[in-house]
């Protein structure tokens, strides 16, 4: 199931390259043509050039943050108070830092850094949670239900709480082999946020491109 | 069960369960957003009464105060003035000499005028919309009177059927045309003023207009001189609409609109 990914991956990228003349000026939604293009680059790679199986832990040990200092910078593009420009500020330090040292000291060759993904997860959670305390403090002037990206964020909340116990265990699941039909479960769930996820970035992006006017 | 499956569910477990604190989440935003909307518009509903008020007990003030301004020169300073003319008729009785007796005259006839004059002002001060006066009936008498002075020809004209007004909107539509009135005499050196009401169904339409040389409305509009602040502030009091334009070529448009469920 998880082998057709990246498929939604590619249109949620069409479509913010579609999107990018009215999305170009906004600081925060320009960035996620460069992050869905990080992902469907890794992915695309697998996918179609080097199909060989092999461990690519290593690879994604530096997309996966790479892909979460976007997110971060895109929140701190979106925020308007200055408590969360600074927590994210210090976020993205943390992230890099915290990446270094458990990439360096705690994460044997060949294995997933799941410290730097739960790290990073756990930050992001924290920081859309208060980007939508912040959206909702002027109900009347923004309607956040009318804005696209505040379903992004959300399906990207989503798939985080929900992926994180998943990639948590990234380790444990790749040498735990054992009761093959309870991984294949997980492997769903984790593949239907995906296509949850790319699918509200698709339409997010469709929607932008019919409204009128620039974001 | 083995420690590998018992990871399994757990895992399981804690990915449902997050995902439904995230649905949850989404559930709470949209009634919290609700609450929020509603709340806040109660808080601007109270702000908003809380202004009428305020606007209401400062025209009562205003209103009082020139009351009894116009009472005081009807009473006292009229009073006084009358005397001085009994005075001074009396001592031109007595006078025998004619170039006196006709400075006495002279001086008699500069009281009298001014004490037409303090009676005038005394009359505007003191005038307010009586029960059962219509707002036409009172409109006219304001255009007799300034086509009297001649100060420049005021043009008056009703369509429809007339409609009761309240006394409180009565003396605001009243107050607000003698302002304009007044404004228009003052300073727009105009030689045509046009009253226009229209009653309908949907309430009652006050149109004036000058043919003077007019003002700035955005100047005007941040250095607001009583006058006009007065006209905003009764219009707002019995929820009326207003809209002021003023042009330098055509003069200056008024148009008051009281819609009928603030009439009575």
């Amino acid at each position: 199931m998880y082998t057709e990914i990246i498929w939604f991956e590619i249109t949620a990228f069409i479509f913010s390259l579609i999107a990018l003349p009215k999305i170009l000026g906004s600081r925060y939604m320009r960035i996620y043509p460069i992050l869905l293009f990080i992902i469907v680059a890794v992915e695309g790679y697998y996918k179609f050039i080097n199909t060989r199986y092999y461990n690519n832990a290593t690879v994604y040990n530096i997309q996966i943050p790479l892909q979460y200092i976007c997110y971060l910078l895109i929140l701190y593009f979106a925020a308007a108070g200055k408590g969360l420009k600074l927590f994210l500020m210090f976020a993205v330090c943390g992230v890099v830092l915290f990446t270094l040292t458990t990439t360096i000291y705690f994460t044997p060759k060949g294995y997933s850094n799941v410290l730097s993904y739960s790290f990073c997860s756990i930050v992001i959670i924290i920081g859309i949670v208060w980007k939508f305390y912040e959206m909702l403090k002027n109900p009347l002037e923004f309607n956040f239900l009318r804005n696209p990206f505040f379903y992004m964020l959300f399906a990207f909340l989503i798939f985080n709480l929900g992926t994180l116990p998943y990639f948590t265990m990234a380790n444990w699941l790749y040498n735990n082999r054992s009761y093959r039909h309870f991984y294949d479960l997980l492997v769903s769930v984790m593949s239907v946020l995906n296509y949850l996820l790319y699918t509200t970035y698709s339409i997010a992006f469709i929607w932008i491109i019919l409204r009128k006017g620039s974001y | 069960m083995d420690n590998s499956k018992e990871g399994f569910l757990l895992m399981g477990t804690a990915m449902i369960i997050l995902v439904a604190i995230a649905i949850a989440l989404f559930f709470v935003m949209i009634i919290y957003r609700k609450r929020k909307i509603e709340h806040t518009k109660e808080v601007m509903a109270m702000k908003e009464k809380y202004h009428k008020e305020m606007l209401e007990t400062q025209v009562e003030i205003q209103k009082d105060t020139m009351q009894q301004i116009g009472r005081e020169i009807h009473d006292n300073v009229g009073q006084k003035l009358t005397l001085a003319v009994l005075y001074a008729q009396h001592l031109n009785l007595k006078e025998n000499n004619a170039p006196v007796s006709e400075k006495i005259s002279g001086i008699t006839g500069l009281i009298n005028e001014s004490l037409n004059d303090l009676r005038d002002l005394s009359q505007y001060l003191t005038q307010n919309a009586e029960g059962g006066t219509s707002l036409d009936v009172l409109l006219q008498k304001e255009v007799t009177k300034l086509n009297k002075a001649e100060a420049c020809a005021v043009h008056f004209e009703t369509t429809g059927k007339p409609i009761e007004l309240s006394l409180k909107v009565n003396n605001m539509a009243l107050r607000i045309t003698q302002e304009f009135l007044h404004n228009s005499i003052k300073h727009s050196a105009c030689k045509n003023i046009y009253l226009r009401i229209l009653y309908d169904s949907n309430g009652v339409k006050l149109n004036f207009e000058d043919d003077g040389k007019g003002f700035a409305v955005d100047e005007i509009n941040n250095h607001a001189g009583i006058g006009l602040n007065n006209i905003k502030k009764r219009a707002a009091l019995i929820g009326a609409e207003l809209s002021i334009k003023s042009d330098p070529l055509t003069g200056t448009k008024l148009d008051l609109f009281i819609p009928v469920q603030n009439i009575i």
